[in-house]
């Protein structure tokens, strides 16, 4: 009984442990993700602002341009500066 | 005839007493044996349970451990260019008070917008002036 008792407590801890570190590596890698989708998500909403600036105010339209997120209009040419 | 009489009630209290104490004995036993193989039930109930979660955190780990380093990958990627973006929209809204606003929903201290917190940041700003505390 003693012998039963002591080799199920040592398997215990074993799994203990393996839980504990495990458990965290999980929720380390979910916050990650999570951080990486909030990001997103604060992007894509800024995105859409601007888009919607774009609408009232053509001026931004440069900026959207040269990072890929508005197409550049077909025809018109860059104004002179 | 006289020692017999007091020597032989002492003798049967003395067995009586060691057969009671046999008795608890036995007792105590039984339960310290009931007690462990409870223990060792609890025991490995627990440990099961610990072994069983450690193998879902595991498969978890499975799936997560590709998303997460394709989510590293990209943030490294995206970030410079999310910076730079930032950066050039800020810069436009020093120009643009109008655009200022929009940008202070996602930028603390976009230029030209309205503060985000006015009262937020002298109340910690300045402690409160010195007076001599009521007692």
């Amino acid at each position: 009984m003693n012998w039963a008792l002591a080799v199920v407590v040592v398997l215990l801890a074993v799994f203990a442990v393996q839980y504990f570190f495990k458990t965290r590596e999980v929720r380390n890698l979910q916050s990650r993700i999570v951080e990486y989708q909030n990001k997103q998500q604060f992007l894509n909403n800024l995105i859409a602002d601007c888009m919607e600036y774009s609408k009232r105010n053509p001026a931004i339209d440069p900026i959207l341009e040269a990072n890929n997120i508005k197409p550049k209009a077909a025809g018109t040419k860059p104004t002179a500066k | 005839m006289s020692e017999q009489n007091l020597s032989t009630p002492s003798a049967t209290s003395g067995t009586s007493d060691l057969s009671e104490l046999k008795e608890h004995c036995a007792e105590l036993q039984r339960q310290t044996h009931s007690l462990r193989v409870a223990l060792l039930v609890v025991a490995i109930c627990v440990a099961g349970f610990l072994a069983l979660e450690g193998r879902r955190n595991g498969q978890a780990l499975q799936l997560l451990r590709p998303q997460a380093a394709q989510v590293t990958e990209a943030s490294k990627v995206q970030d410079p260019i999310a910076n730079k973006f930032l950066a050039q929209l800020m810069d436009f809204a020093k120009g643009h008070q109008d655009f200022g606003a929009v940008l202070g929903k996602y930028v603390q201290r976009a230029p030209g917008a309205p503060a985000p917190t006015p009262t937020a940041a002298p109340a910690v700003a300045k402690p409160a002036p010195a007076a001599p505390p009521k007692k």
